[in-house]
């Protein structure tokens, strides 16, 4: 068994090695997508210059998704561990509103960033000691939650768009206003918030343990693993990284719309699975995700380019997503779709 | 294990199994002795149930073998716009209104069909995971509901349409044709699991996929079926919103969101599958909309709903982790 | 003994995998209301052999006669229609429908299209008198012991009339009652002329059992005797196709310090006031009857189980209650029975599994040292010669044997005090085996304290100094091993003294008739 495997393991060709890893599939797809882009641009309208696959357009996408991929981290880790977390999209709504309301109130920079991300990390601890300690159905309690949090989104903006002054605290719109030359400060938060926590899942003891935790959790524990703690850990940090995003947009459009996050969990989730983590738990990366944060902006910020309307992209968007989790899944289970030669 | 226990045992298998027939009466005490003006407005609470009960029993078919599906909103709200279509061809052709709501239903039901079939075969055929598959596909049917009903869309004529929902049969309030359907539907569902084999499949495959398969039980097909009875139900709530309210929209669909899958919870169908019958789900959709009909007696707003709901979703899981028997490992 | 007409007849079948060949042409008959025992090592092919035989696979060559005409089963449901069942390894019942539905399951009696509850009740009471299960049959299955379901599975054979009941491994999970209870069913059905083909490690059962025992081995019948006409000696030198002398070999080492020092641990209801002490260089086995509270105990000593009175004490270090992690810095290592479920993550690598416990110690504020870890791994893989193309490769993949390995050097690799092994070789082959108990020798020898728990009473007197028998949570005695003691010594005393008139000796008793 293990002889004949090694044999397999030898034969295989580059290419094959490739596309065995994770979020391959997605990566090659993002890139197809794009020079599909380009080429629609050029034909529509074109101009002789790259038009898509351009630095400034692609940073542009970047930074629009940056908040998208900050969460979606956080939500690997939560993923790995074989959990999941609904509550993000509406955590999101809410912090928009805890932000701008502690802006408005106190117009304290400091006070704005870390409360915020204090709170975010308090409704990580909620979702997390739920799970993990009380042990409740993961998907039910951040569907209770989430109800939770955008009941209170509500009630603390009275249903209205909270906008908080230009003129606030420097040390506040430095959080989403600076730019560094050519890269934004949202796409710097992007890199550094997937540096640290792909560090963490790989290269630490806590983010292999968060691997066995998702794979088998009964052998994590006869290894001695804590792991309620350390799933409580991982929605923590899905709760910071809801706090940052909060932060960082708010101080980059200063306005807080009660209904923004919501829905954006199932987005989110959709771009970690693309990257390759899979819902039972124990696999994925931060890598990976961070291909499927592209793909999915990439989709989304090209479709609006080529003027489809909202309606036409999410039918669109919706088809490759199937097509591409269709795939992934069919090469999980070893059906070959072509024959090679 | 003696006689003694065994009765025991069984009975608080019962009480916990049902806890949703205790939660819905303590409600509706609270709600009659306590809140002034919700006997007024009960007869709602009865007819909103009827209008998204449908909806529930579909994903709840689904949940009890051990599947979810996140689209059934859309899928409704699809269903919707396609009973508009069908009604205005058949009106535009025929200037029957009778016919063109038969028309309305059959193009309802056939859009449920469709899109449950879809889902099924990209779970069970595909193998996409149920949870991504069906968030996937939800960009589709939400993108399609958007394209024609973004704006609302009325049916050329609203008598006949309307009077499914709103007819009240010997003056009753809430005693409509949509109510009626709606306890056949659940009864009829309700015997079909008890009383057919295939219907007594479902439980087994949420239990125990192995089991079933070991027992000659198509699983993968069983999965299936369910997905596609469940865009069926999921239609016929769509019909009953167009009909509730005279047009068809893009909100109705979104405004669904989670509320079938807390009606499924609250009234005991298990996130893992294998429990919960289609009384269940009646106990979680009244449950529910008692709720919804004591906070608008108060004149709460609805943020304050979702807050209720929230926690309520907590605390049932919670009141299930504790009563249920503990295994060793703590 | 009357010999039944012969039921089923396999000729010359041939099962190809691609680049094995699983099946090189056995042949086997079964005859009517007789147990046919059927045995050989890990991977010789017997499991290939009853997937044939049920529909699972189909075969690449030879014959398959059922009363003489040939079959073709494409399915495990065309060989249940023709009364050809087995009861698997892994129990196939649905925990949250009642005993009836599960009986039934489906395959509801129906009269009209619709399901008739009556009949499926009536049924259903009528098939548990008849497996001597007094419950009622809207008994919740998953409120019933392992046992109980496994006889579960044994009347869902009845239910479809079968004719031939295939066995694998039935006893694995069930306490000493149980068996006895599962052996007096087998006789039951074997009187009603139903076939039974017995598949187990266990070779006193077999030989207990049996009328015909035929051993398998690398795909091929070596031989099918009837069982008057053989013994243990001889099957396992046919299982293994050598002589096999020297299978337990404990080399007495020098006893030290005592290291693990457990005092009146009591969980109230599973085991009470148990005290032992264990010194470096002295393997010390636990025995007892499955479900006497063995396993348990050491649960709690490790730390995966609460308790509520007593204490653990490790080289003089209290450890914390209910808390592994304490243990395992302590310097106990803890091989559990389950390896799949307890032992390994198996999509994760080898790399991950092994290291997994020493992680902590190859980092330095939490970040790991990948060379480190690397090198630790790698060296476990020469060490105790894990067979796989490299440390990256995924548990999941690996034998039985290795992924055992893979097991014990995960705790080795932190250098255990102690080490606890609960039921070191189960499911494993002959061969790999003695290469565990080698293993287990040479630590004791190194100066480690060793704690085996077996239910195999052989593997005990062999590589064991002491052994603590254990009947219903109590510890009945510790006895010294040494030539004088005998197995029937140690059995006494798991059955808490009470020989005479205890389970083996209904067995004994059974087996004279």
């Amino acid at each position: 068994m293990s002889e004949k495997s090694a044999r397999i393991q030898d034969n295989r060709s580059p290419w094959s090695r490739f596309m065995s890893l994770n979020g391959s599939a997605v990566f090659l797809a993002t890139i197809a997508v794009m020079i599909i882009f380009e080429v629609y641009l050029q034909i529509a309208r074109g101009s002789g210059e790259l038009m898509f696959i351009t630095p400034s357009n692609l940073l542009g996408i970047l930074k629009q998704q940056a908040y998208v991929g900050i969460i979606a981290f956080g939500m690997t880790l939560v993923m790995i561990t074989g959990n999941i977390d609904l509550s993000v999209g509406s955590m999101l709504t809410m912090m928009y509103c805890v932000t701008a309301w502690i802006m408005m109130s106190t117009d304290n920079g400091l006070l704005g960033i870390f409360g915020s991300l204090a709170i975010g990390a308090l409704c990580g601890l909620l979702n997390g000691v739920l799970v993990s300690y009380v042990k409740l159905n993961a998907f039910i309690t951040t569907l209770g939650t989430s109800s939770i949090f955008s009941a209170l989104a509500l009630m603390l903006s009275s249903g209205k768009v909270l906008v908080i002054p230009d003129n606030c605290d420097p040390l506040f719109q430095v959080m989403g206003m600076a730019s560094f030359g050519p890269l934004h400060i949202l796409i710097v938060w992007f890199v550094v918030v997937a540096l640290i926590l792909g560090f963490v899942l790989s290269r630490t003891v806590y983010g292999q343990q968060l691997y066995t935790i998702g794979a088998n959790a009964t052998a994590a524990r006869f290894s001695g693993i804590r792991s309620k703690r350390n799933t409580t850990i991982a929605y923590v940090i899905t709760g910071l990284c809801v706090g940052l995003a909060s932060v960082m947009t708010m101080a980059n459009v200063k306005s807080s719309n009660p209904q923004a996050g919501s829905g954006k969990e199932m987005d989110i989730i959709l771009c970690v699975v693309l990257g390759g983590v899979s819902i039972a738990g124990g696999k994925g990366s931060v890598w990976g995700t961070i291909i499927g944060v592209l793909f999915y902006g990439v989709l989304s910020a090209g479709f609006t380019q080529i003027d489809l309307s909202e309606s036409q992209k999410w039918v669109i968007m919706g088809l490759i997503m199937v097509a591409v989790l269709s795939f992934d899944a069919l090469k999980e289970r070893g059906v070959k779709l072509w024959k090679r030669k | 294990m003696s006689a003694g226990t065994d009765r025991q045992r069984q009975a608080v298998r019962l009480l916990k199994d049902n806890n949703s027939v205790l939660i819905l009466v303590i409600l509706l005490f609270v709600g009659f002795v306590m809140v002034d003006g919700f006997s007024n407005g009960f007869a709602n609470v009865l007819i909103y149930s009827a209008e998204f009960g449908a909806i529930c029993l579909g994903l709840a078919l689904v949940m009890i073998t051990g599947n979810i599906d996140l689209s059934v909103g859309f899928q409704a709200g699809l269903a919707g716009v396609s009973t508009v279509l069908a009604f205005n061809v058949v009106y535009g052709a025929t200037g029957n209104g009778w016919l063109a709501t038969l028309a309305g239903v059959i193009g309802a039901l056939v859009t449920g069909a469709a899109t449950g079939f879809i889902n099924g075969f990209v779970v069970t055929r595909v193998g996409v995971s149920p949870l991504i598959a069906t968030i996937a596909v939800n960009y589709i049917y939400k993108g399609l509901v958007f394209s024609v009903a973004q704006n609302s869309i009325p049916p050329e004529s609203t008598g006949a349409i309307q009077s499914i929902a709103k007819a009240r049969i010997g003056g009753v309030r809430w005693l409509t044709p949509m109510v009626i359907v709606f306890v056949a539907v659940i009864a009829l569902f309700a015997l079909w699991m008890y009383k057919t084999r295939f219907g007594n499949r479902l439980h087994v495959v949420g239990d125990n996929p192995e089991a079933a398969a070991f027992a000659g039980i198509n699983v993968p097909n069983t999965v299936w079926v369910t997905y596609v009875l469940c865009g069926i139900l999921a239609a016929l709530t769509g019909f009953m919103m167009v009909s509730f309210d005279g047009y068809a929209i893009y909100t109705q669909g979104n405004a669904l969101g989670t509320f079938p899958i807390s009606c499924c919870v609250i009234g005991g169908i298990k996130m893992t599958g294998g429990k919960g019958t289609a009384v269940h789900v009646l106990l979680g959709v009244l449950i529910m909309r008692v709720i919804q009909g004591m906070m608008s007696a108060m004149f709460w707003n609805a943020d304050r709903v979702n807050l209720v709901t929230g926690i309520l979703l907590v605390v049932v899981l919670i009141v299930d982790r504790f009563t249920s028997s503990k295994k060793a490992e703590d | 003994m009357s010999v039944g007409k012969t039921f089923i007849e396999l000729k010359g079948i041939v099962k190809l995998f691609p680049g094995v060949r699983a099946l090189g042409g056995v042949s086997f008959d079964i005859r009517e209301g007789e147990v046919h025992s059927l045995c050989g090592e890990n991977g010789a092919g017997k499991s290939t052999l009853i997937k044939v035989m049920t529909g699972a696979h189909q075969r690449d060559e030879g014959q398959y006669l059922i009363d003489g005409k040939e079959v073709q089963f494409k399915s495990t449901q065309e060989a249940i229609a023709m009364g050809v069942s087995c009861v698997y390894q892994e129990l196939s019942i649905a925990p949250q429908l009642d005993v009836a539905h599960n009986l039934f399951i489906g395959n509801l009696p129906v009269k009209g299209g619709l399901v008739d509850h009556r009949t499926l009740y009536a049924e259903t009471e009528r098939i548990l008198a008849e497996l001597d299960m007094p419950i009622p049959a809207k008994t919740i299955a998953g409120d019933l012991s392992v046992g109980q379901q496994q006889m579960i599975e044994i009347g869902r054979a009845l239910t479809r009339n079968a004719r031939l009941i295939i066995m694998d491994e039935p006893t694995s999970s069930l306490s000493e009652a149980e068996t006895e209870t599962l052996f007096q069913i087998i006789r039951k059905l074997v009187a009603k002329n139903i076939a039974i083909v017995y598949i187990s490690h266990k070779l006193d059962e077999v030989m207990y059992l049996s009328d015909r025992i035929t051993v398998i081995r690398d795909g091929e019948n070596i031989v099918t005797t009837d069982k008057e006409a053989t013994n243990q000696e001889q099957l396992i030198a046919n299982m293994i196709g050598r002589e096999l002398s020297n299978l337990y070999r404990k080399e007495p080492a020098e006893a030290g310090d005592v290291v693990l020092d457990v005092k009146n641990l009591t969980r109230t209801g599973v085991f009470e006031d148990i005290s032992f002490q264990v010194r470096s260089g002295e393997v010390v086995g636990f025995f007892g009857l499955v479900g006497a509270g063995r396993s348990e105990i050491m649960r709690a000593v490790f730390g995966v189980d609460k308790y509520q009175s007593g204490s653990v004490t490790v080289a003089g270090q209290p450890l914390k209650a209910g808390d592994p992690a304490s243990a395992i810095s302590a310097g106990v290592g803890f091989c559990t029975e389950d390896r799949k479920k307890e032992g390994l993550a198996l999509r994760l690598s080898i790399l991950l599994n092994m290291t997994l416990v020493k992680l902590p110690f190859l980092s330095k504020a939490g970040v790991i040292n990948r060379r480190a870890q690397k090198a630790a791994a790698d060296e476990y893989m020469n060490s105790i010669s894990i067979k796989a193309p490299s440390v990256h490769q995924l548990v999941g993949n690996l034998s039985g044997g290795n992924q055992q390995k893979v097991v014990v050097a995960k705790w080795l690799m932190m250098g255990p005090k102690v080490l606890i092994v609960d039921e070191p070789t189960r499911g494993i082959d002959v061969g790999s085996k003695s290469e565990i108990y080698g293993l287990l020798s040479d630590l004791a020898k190194q100066g480690m304290a060793i704690v085996v728990v077996s239910s195999e009473i052989e593997e005990i007197l062999g590589v064991c100094d002491s052994v603590v028998t254990i009947f219903e949570g109590k510890k009945t005695a510790q006895l010294e091993i040494n030539s004088q003691l005998t197995r029937e010594e140690v059995l006494a005393a798991a059955l808490g003294g009470s020989f005479s008139n205890g389970a083996i000796a209904g067995k004994e008793a059974i087996r004279d008739e």
